[in-house]
């Protein structure tokens, strides 16, 4: 196995925002939500030309909204009217701004825009800060219908595939939120020596590895999960990829249930991974509900190269 | 080999106390099963519905029945396969699954029949897959006919299938052709669907037409019920009212987890005994049976680990203390001084009889004079005109009184100590059980002043189970969506009923249930409730039953595992009214709500010191949000 820092990691890596510019012909799909963050789209906006910008709305379950004429509401759990989306914005670039959208709209668009066989980039800003401090405090109660919508599938990924126990990998990827990870595991029901957690490292800041473990740490102890703790940069899908590829060539034919609880390019790796090995992999999801002014200001925009990295032969390889 | 040895690679027996879930033990789940008393009817050839809480053994028991689970516990002896009465097929119900069959692209008939054909294939697969093993496991193995394989294969749409390994094959191939499906709903594109029940009716016919199953039984063992739909749940139900004689059900749910009794005839309720029976394993095993279990199970894991190869005698590793005992080591000597000394202030006439007294009856002559706002040479009068009476009193008080030995002081409060105490805050729960048991001896081992296999100090259980019943509060937040309002109703619960015990004078003693009014609607309330007896934060008891759905009819306790973390009685006894409105403003506004309740039940709004472990919920219970 290469150590990762001779992997191709695919990814774009600006400091200063300000200086991406998508190609003219392409198109800029993007959600806004109160988040400063978010608002990186309206900016490129103003000071793109010949880009065709899109704004997606997280809608009812298995929906989305668009501003783009005929597309007002663009079913998520049929590929017909996700095709006819796609195919609507050309054959150019597409820019897939996943910052301001909720896993359920922007995992089925992937798949979609990977198979449609475009360039494909996926865009992330970073936050400057989190408004409210990442780990849970002693005592505090963590009110998970507050959060979280419950365990279910995401669109275009829902899994069939019932193995036996000794036959399932729990990967878990890790976010602040100790509680979510004790749910998954209570619906899950891994076998304790079978769950490989993630943790974020480096994160976007340098406490937040430390944060992520001190607020998983009641249920990694229950489990004696941490003997099989991972790391993967938190801001980098391939990494997490890589660390999943490690995981399956430890135990082949066995199933990896990946579940989504950290960051989005962490997710974003975690739905790369579930495209490239199809029945290998599932993906475990709770719906978790966005809080609105979590993250305050925009650290770094990186640009991940999606559909370079995954190109059409390792999709059919799986 | 020994026993011990033969675990000594397995890491889960290491602390073979440490392990509660069925779930984390896989073969070693086999190897430590305990036969529960209930575990007979189980293997009849009738529809089984078990009931219980997280804990209570039912995944356990269910693996058990599995042909898996049999071969385990026949170690792997392949001749006795044949001479099985029953061949079970386990199978849990995966939110992650069940959800996928829901939305607004089909119709609710549609899912209905599409879920139906999913549980054709998810049956059918796991009987062929019984066969596929039994042919390689079984001295004379079991082969399907190629004309039954074809059917099969034909009745689910698959791909042709000349034997049962194609078969097998070929149903994996029909799940991902189904699951693509999923991944791409179309009303107007359904695929062929298979009708519900017919095909596992006909495939399990012709196993049993087979010469190596005649005369046998199959039996589809559904876990976790409760994680199915609503309309799912109406689908099943439909296979079990109508399943026929070829197969039966066993299914394991949590109470009130069986939210739908009709079948897809909405005039057609599936009906106990008559449809199926109804196992409700804490009722089964209450009392005298539940500690003679628990004491089989603790034996049988402690037989394999390397501390205790001759097994353990609960009862004296894990001593009980006398009321006299306890009061002895909550300081009643100290008690009893100080009244003495008022009695020789106020009524020195009584002093000798006082010092003869024993220190906690003497502690109850205190108590009685402060409840009845009467003076201390009253109550010596009245014990000395009725003893009898007096004698009563102090045998129904003197547990009341050892909460207010220690009241508002840091440090233990009450004493948590002895197998029967653990058996009774275990609540029929062998999880439970197993933590209170298994911490004990963690601290003893930790412990220099103890000697492992040496009797458990009282201050150690005490410690173990006010540990056990904090860590499953900070567990209950995680084991469902709704897990804060749960924990925020247990802190609320807990707290009243810690003030009730501490401050008995004047009031009933021990009370620990509650009961709501019956011509009141339970609004919010009840999914509140119904949450909180699913995963265990609270307990209910018979009290004037229609249908064990209806909510009203019921005494409710917190489960008495919490009990030594709050400080209250293990033991059900005395009952308080509660609103449904009081039991939301317990979520709501805590600090307001406690303040009601306890001022209802005459407790004034003085400041009661919260116990010590209780300080981390300071926050909590200081402000509404």
């Amino acid at each position: 196995m290469k150590p990762i820092s001779e992997r191709p990691l695919f990814t774009r890596d600006f400091e200063d925002p300000s200086r991406f510019q998508p190609t003219a012909g392409s198109s800029y799909l993007y959600g806004v939500t109160s988040e400063p963050r978010s608002e990186f789209a309206l900016s490129l906006l103003k000071r793109s030309s010949g880009v065709r910008f899109v704004e997606i709305r997280d809608g009812d379950i298995g929906a989305f909204e668009t501003n783009l004429p005929g597309f007002e509401r663009v079913p998520t759990r049929r590929r017909a009217p996700l095709q006819d989306f796609v195919a609507s914005l050309g054959g150019g670039t597409i820019y897939l701004d996943i910052t301001g959208l909720g896993h359920p709209t922007w995992a089925p668009l992937v798949r979609i825009c990977l198979e449609a066989g475009h360039p494909f980039r996926v865009i992330y800003l970073e936050p400057d800060t989190y408004n409210e401090s990442p780990a849970q405090d002693a005592g505090q109660i963590f009110d998970l219908s507050e959060r979280i919508d419950g365990i279910a599938p995401i669109p275009l990924f829902a899994s069939l595939d019932d193995r036996a126990e000794e036959n399932i990998c729990f990967v878990p990827l890790l976010g602040f939120e100790g509680v979510r990870l004790s749910h998954m595991l209570n619906e899950v029901q891994p076998l304790a020596k079978k769950i490989y957690p993630i943790i974020g490292v480096p994160g976007f800041r340098p406490h937040y590895p430390l944060d992520a473990y001190l607020g998983n740490a009641v249920p990694l102890e229950k489990y004696k999960a941490t003997r099989n703790l991972r790391f993967a940069r938190s801001n980098c899908p391939f990494s997490l990829f890589y660390a999943l590829e490690e995981i399956r060539d430890r135990h082949p034919s066995e199933q990896l249930k990946v579940g989504l609880i950290g960051t989005k390019p962490h997710a974003l790796g975690a739905i790369l991974f579930a495209i490239a090995h199809g029945d290998e992999v599932e993906i475990v999801y709770d719906n978790v509900k966005r809080k609105i002014g979590r993250t305050a200001g925009t650290a770094r925009c990186l640009i991940y190269g999606v559909s370079d990295f995954l190109r059409p032969s390792r999709r059919s390889a799986a | 080999m020994t026993q011990a040895s033969a675990f000594d690679d397995d890491e889960s027996i290491t602390d073979p106390f440490g392990i509660y879930r069925a779930e984390w033990l896989k073969d070693a789940l086999f190897k430590l099963f305990t036969k529960p008393a209930y575990y007979p009817e189980l293997e009849t050839p009738r529809p089984c519905v078990l009931v219980g809480g997280r804990g209570t053994g039912k995944t356990t028991v269910l693996r058990c029945l599995s042909y898996e689970g049999r071969f385990e516990l026949d170690k792997h002896d392949t001749d006795t396969i044949k001479d099985w009465p029953y061949y079970g097929f386990y199978y849990r119900v995966n939110t992650n699954r069940v959800t996928a069959f829901r939305g607004d692209e089909l119709s609710d008939r549609q899912w209905e029949r599409v879920f139906a054909h999913y549980l054709n294939l998810v049956f059918c697969g796991q009987v062929v897959e019984f066969l596929n093993w039994h042919a390689k496991t079984a001295p004379q193995g079991a082969s399907l006919p190629a004309s039954v394989c074809q059917d099969v294969a034909d009745a689910l749409y698959l791909d042709p299938a000349g034997d049962q390994a194609a078969l097998l094959a070929n149903i994996h191939r029909g799940r991902r052709r189904f699951e693509a499906f999923l991944n791409n709903l179309d009303a107007g594109a359904l695929p062929p669907l298979s009708l519900q029940g017919q095909v596992v009716d006909d495939l399990c016919q012709a196993v049993l037409d087979m010469p190596e199953f005649l005369g046998k039984n199959l039996f589809f063992i559904v876990d976790e019920f409760e994680n199915l739909l609503d309309y799912q749940q109406v689908v099943l139900n439909t296979l079990i009212k109508h399943c026929g004689p070829h197969y039966t059900f066993k299914i394991g749910v949590r109470d009130l987890g069986w939210r739908r009794r009709s079948t897809l005839n909405e005039n057609e309720q599936l009906v106990s005994p008559a449809d199926y029976e109804r196992i409700d394993i804490e009722q089964r095993l209450e009392g005298e049976q539940f500690v003679n279990f628990a004491a089989e199970v603790c034996n049988l894991r402690a037989q394999v680990s390397k501390d205790f190869p001759s097994g353990l005698d609960m009862a004296r590793i894990l001593p009980a203390l006398s009321a006299e005992e306890e009061a002895d080591l909550l300081g009643v000597k100290e008690h009893a001084a100080h009244i003495l000394r008022h009695i020789e202030v106020e009524c020195p006439q009584w002093t000798e009889e006082a010092t003869a007294m024993a220190p906690l009856e003497l502690s109850l002559v205190d108590f009685w004079a402060r409840s009845q706002q009467s003076s201390l040479a009253a109550v010596f009068e009245e014990r000395q005109r009725e003893p009898k009476s007096w004698d009563d009193r102090l045998g129904n008080y003197k547990f009341a009184v050892l909460f207010t030995l220690r009241r508002r002081k840091p440090g233990i409060r009450k004493y948590y100590a002895g197998w029967r105490t653990y058996t009774l805050m275990a609540g029929g729960n062998i999880r439970y059980l197993l933590e209170l048991v298994g911490q004990a001896l963690l601290l003893q081992r930790r412990d220099e002043r103890s000697t492992p296999g040496e009797p458990v100090r009282p201050e150690l259980q005490t410690q173990a189970a006010t540990q056990v019943g904090r860590k499953n509060l900070s567990e209950l937040e995680g084991l469902s969506v709704h897990g804060a309002q749960l924990t925020k109703l247990l802190l609320g619960l807990g707290r009243i009923f810690e003030v009730l015990a501490s401050e008995p004078e004047g009031h009933t003693p021990e009370v620990t249930q509650f009961t709501l009014p019956e011509d009141a609607p339970l609004g919010d309330a009840e999914k509140l409730l119904s949450a909180a007896v699913m995963h265990l934060a609270l307990v209910r008891s018979v009290a004037n039953k229609r249908t064990d759905l209806d909510l009203k009819g019921y005494d409710y306790s917190v489960h008495p595992i919490y009990s030594a973390f709050f400080v209250f009685s293990y033991r059900r006894k005395r009952k308080l009214r509660l609103t449904p409105n009081q039991l939301m403003a317990l979520v709501r506004e805590p600090k307001t709500g406690i303040r009601q309740i306890l001022r209802q039940n005459n407790r004034g709004d003085e400041d009661y010191p919260l116990p010590d472990q209780l300080r981390l919920f300071e926050g909590f219970y200081e402000a509404d949000q």
